[in-house]
């Protein structure tokens, strides 16, 4: 009796030392749950993962059209000449912008491209709407909208030039003029020269977002 | 038995996988551990490449591992792991393209190596270094990156947890069923299998939850997408002004130059500017523009005196720009210009020098080949002589000898000519000369050797038709050859022209009755007086100078026709009707190649032009004299102009045998 006594009483002793640590051990499993949880889902530092099925698109800009002229060229500019082709930017991606930037290289070079004060000059110009378009080839565009500056004069060879006031979201037009210039100052050297520019404008991703 | 047996066994194998598997898991753990523990230590860093921005380099699922390395060694080709210095600041493994130094500090442009445009940043490194990649793992990141998930981290958070807290709570009420149930297995044995369970659980546990810590600690790298359109790239080219060459200038008046030029930047050029210098080849000032670039012609009045040379360029221009010089031309040589070419007072004297201070004595004949080489009959010196057109050398090529009479055969500088006052040359390059004292034509071929050619016979009709040396031809003056070598000779003295072919000679004109210059017909009826010149035009019509009856007619196809004289009006300034100006002693008459008919009138002291039927003043202003060499023509002073002769760009020659010199009336060229 006595030692059934003391076994039961051993028996409940256990039970409730395991009941007790049974229930801790719930709980502190509990607690790192939801700290870990906690910590997920407040988790800034990541990027969305799913990198791969985002896109980030502009709208193909080589396609012959009052809204595209970037790819004519002009020929026998003179000094004060100016040469007009709008470009029409659009982010057809899914995933919004950081930035448009604008990166011009020489494929074909002369003074009309490496003379950063007597060759050409760029001024990027952007409409509210599409830019009326007249002439043809030598273009030149009216803005029945407002206009904003998208990039000052600057020489036509740039690097990773930041393009402002445009429309970063998904779907924004950019109805962009650009307008080369070659200055009144260019000298007499300048004659027939020919420098062939390739513009790119990059779309970069937007910030990182907690997904 | 056998049930036991295989219980044994299964056992044992369950032992051992839960061994290798918890070996697994402490290794894992013990390496992540290390890695965390290299990373916080500044040691290393390592990351996973979550997008295929810097294929083929890494892919997408490499695991990157970067060192520091002083910034100072960084160079374009090195790979960065980075922070991009934007919004949110991912980090990024990009290759660095370029490297500038600004201010002393290392700048770093970056760019993936599959994107086609460089990356939007720069980067400039804080501290001393930078984190350059230095070993690759193939795909290791790939579970990394499969776990960089929101809801996959908190699954696997939950399952480690939770397998975790099952372990413990088995191994907490382990015992109940032995104490509770007297079970037919080994207690001990079976505790044994649950603590390995438990264990098993716990290391699952914790191997997810390092899992997850790991993923947390560790910097994503990614490279940034972009999107880079591209159109053709166009072109863009300077017009470019060309010389407006060919320049050329006349003399449109007594003062001014008239330019003309071409327009060889038809679509560029918006206007000229016409320059002038008194130095050949520099110092040109501008003197006058024109504009569209459709007008290229400007009118410009130099400064007098009008025979100093000034040179004229002109530039086509478009604002600030222009083109080359054109060509220069000179005031001397433009159209209507007259130029010295041999002589200057009267005696014998240069030979082998420049013919521009040779003497000459009365010139009373002149011709030029093909060459420019012009011939003179210098008749008061008894000889014929060249003047050289490349070097201006003068030299006797026939006469001056001791050879008399025209019989005489032999070097042409041996004979005796006497006061010859004609030369002519045919294509082969043979010279034939009017011996007019000794009544004769000689020939000189281009050997040099001389020979009687027509004259000394008794012959004296102009109807005469026979051998050459026949006839009698008295006082020859002019001479004609033709591209067929027919010799056409004015015999002043019997008044008719005769014509030479292959050593016979016949009639062309004179002999006749009518004296009239109006009169047209027969040429055999017409009656000339003294003619001294002959000329050709290229259809083969004859031009002869009626010296005594003061006009110059055509004969075509043996009829004669009236073309200048009989009229009026004898001022050399005269301009209208060939017809109606009045010759005095037209002692010359020469046709360029346009068809033009230049009379050396002789008293008048001027050179005429009659084209289309109408006369104007070409050379000479009445007064005697010599001066206006340079300068234009109609301003210079002629003395007593006797031959002229033309060649195919319209050059005129003019003999002025009063003023002892050859001088050169610049024609178009």
């Amino acid at each position: 009796m006595f030692m059934k006594a003391s076994t039961t009483r051993r028996t409940g002793a256990l039970l409730t030392r395991k009941l007790l640590l049974s229930v801790s051990m719930v709980m502190v499993s509990a607690s790192v749950v939801g700290i870990g949880a906690f910590a997920v889902f407040t988790d800034t530092a990541s990027v969305s993962q799913d990198v791969s099925s985002g896109s980030v698109t502009l709208q193909p800009i080589n396609v012959s059209g009052a809204n595209n002229r970037l790819s004519i060229g002009a020929s026998d500019i003179a000094a004060g000449d100016t040469i007009q082709r709008a470009v029409h930017l659009k982010n057809t991606g899914s995933i919004a912008l950081a930035s448009l930037t604008l990166t011009t290289t020489a494929s074909t070079t002369s003074v009309l491209d490496t003379d950063t004060t007597n060759g050409l000059q760029m001024v990027l110009e952007k409409c509210s709407v599409a830019w009326t378009e007249s002439g043809g080839p030598a273009y030149t565009y009216t803005c029945g909208g407002s206009t904003t500056s998208v990039l000052a004069t600057a020489p036509v060879i740039g690097t990773n030039l930041a393009l402002a006031n445009l429309s970063l979201t998904g779907g924004a037009d950019n109805y962009v003029r650009v307008t080369l210039t070659l200055p009144s100052s260019a000298p007499n050297s300048m004659q027939a020269k020919s420098s062939t520019i390739n513009y790119a404008f990059t779309a970069t991703q937007r910030a990182a977002q907690a997904k | 038995m056998l049930s036991g047996t295989a219980r044994r066994i299964g056992h044992m194998v369950t032992r051992l996988m839960s061994r290798v598997l918890v070996t697994i898991i402490v290794a894992s753990t013990l390496a992540a551990v290390g890695v965390l523990a290299g990373q916080a230590a500044g040691k290393w860093r390592i990351a996973p490449v979550l997008s295929g921005s810097m294929a083929p380099s890494f892919d997408q699922g490499d695991l990157v591992m970067a060192e520091p390395i002083d910034k100072a060694a960084l160079r374009p080709g090195d790979v960065l792991l980075f922070n991009a210095p934007i919004e949110g600041s991912p980090a990024v493994v990009h290759r660095i393209s370029a490297r500038t130094v600004v201010n002393g500090e290392p700048v770093f442009n970056t760019k993936g190596d599959a994107n086609k445009a460089p990356d939007v940043w720069t980067i400039r490194v804080n501290g001393e270094s930078a984190w350059r990649v230095t070993h690759v793992l193939p795909m290791v990141g790939r579970t990394i990156a499969w776990l960089d998930n929101s809801a996959l981290r908190l699954s696997i958070l939950v399952i480690g947890v939770g397998t975790m807290l099952f372990g413990a709570l088995r191994s907490v009420w382990a015992l109940a069923p032995i104490s509770w149930h007297a079970e037919r297995v080994d207690r001990r044995r079976k505790r044994q299998l649950e603590l390995h369970s438990t264990h098993r659980a716990v290391a699952l546990g914790v191997g997810g939850l390092v899992g997850v810590a790991v993923l947390g600690m560790m910097g994503l790298a990614y490279a940034q997408f972009t999107s880079t359109p591209t159109p053709p790239a166009p072109g863009f080219t300077s017009g470019s002004l060309a010389a407006s060459s060919p320049l050329s200038c006349t003399w449109a008046s007594a003062t001014t130059i008239a330019l003309g030029w071409a327009n060889n930047s038809p679509t560029f050029a918006t206007g000229y500017s016409a320059q002038r210098s008194d130095t050949s080849g520099s110092g040109y000032a501008q003197v006058g523009t024109t504009s569209p670039a459709t007008v290229i012609t400007y009118t410009d009045t130099p400064p007098a005196p009008q025979t100093t040379k000034r040179y004229y360029v002109v530039d086509a221009t478009r604002g600030t720009w222009s083109s080359p010089h054109s060509n220069e031309v000179a005031s001397n040589d433009c159209i209507g210009a007259i130029n010295l070419v041999a002589g200057t007072t009267t005696g014998f004297s240069g030979d082998t020098g420049q013919a521009t201070a040779a003497q000459l004595a009365t010139p009373l004949g002149v011709t030029v080949d093909a060459s420019g080489n012009v011939y003179i009959a210098d008749a008061l010196n008894n000889r014929i002589r060249k003047v050289d057109a490349a070097t201006g050398v003068i030299t006797t090529i026939a006469g001056g000898g001791a050879s008399t009479g025209c019989a005489f055969a032999g070097t042409a500088t041996s004979a005796t000519l006497n006061q010859p006052r004609g030369v002519a040359i045919d294509t082969s390059g043979n010279i034939y000369i009017s011996d007019t004292g000794n009544n004769c034509v000689r020939k000189v071929t281009n050997a040099g050797a001389i020979s009687l050619y027509a004259g000394t016979g008794a012959n004296a009709a102009c109807t005469y038709a026979g051998t050459a040396v026949s006839t009698s031809i008295g006082s020859p003056r002019g001479l004609a050859v033709d591209a067929s070598g027919n010799l056409f000779i004015t015999d002043a003295t019997n008044n008719c022209v005769r014509k030479v072919t292959a050593g016979n000679v016949s009639q062309v004109a004179g002999g006749g009755a009518n004296t009239v210059c109006t009169y047209a017909g027969a040429a055999s009826a017409v009656s000339l007086s003294q003619p001294n010149a002959v000329a050709l035009n290229a259809a083969g019509d004859v031009f002869i100078a009626d010296t005594s009856r003061n006009c110059i007619r055509k004969v075509t196809a043996g009829n004669v026709s009236q073309v200048a004289g009989g009229g009026a009006s004898g001022a050399c300034s005269f301009a209208g009707a060939a017809t109606a100006v009045a010759l005095t002693a037209p002692s010359g008459v020469a046709v360029d190649s346009l068809g033009r008919v230049v009379i050396a009138d002789s008293t008048p002291r001027c050179l005429r032009m009659v084209s289309a039927g109408n006369v104007s003043q070409f050379a000479g202003t009445g007064t005697s004299g010599s001066t206006g060499d340079n300068g234009p023509a109609i301003a210079a002073l002629l003395t007593t102009p006797n031959a002229v002769t033309a060649n195919a760009s319209g050059d005129v020659w003019v003999a002025d045998a009063g003023s002892h010199r050859v001088r050169r009336v610049e024609g178009p060229r």
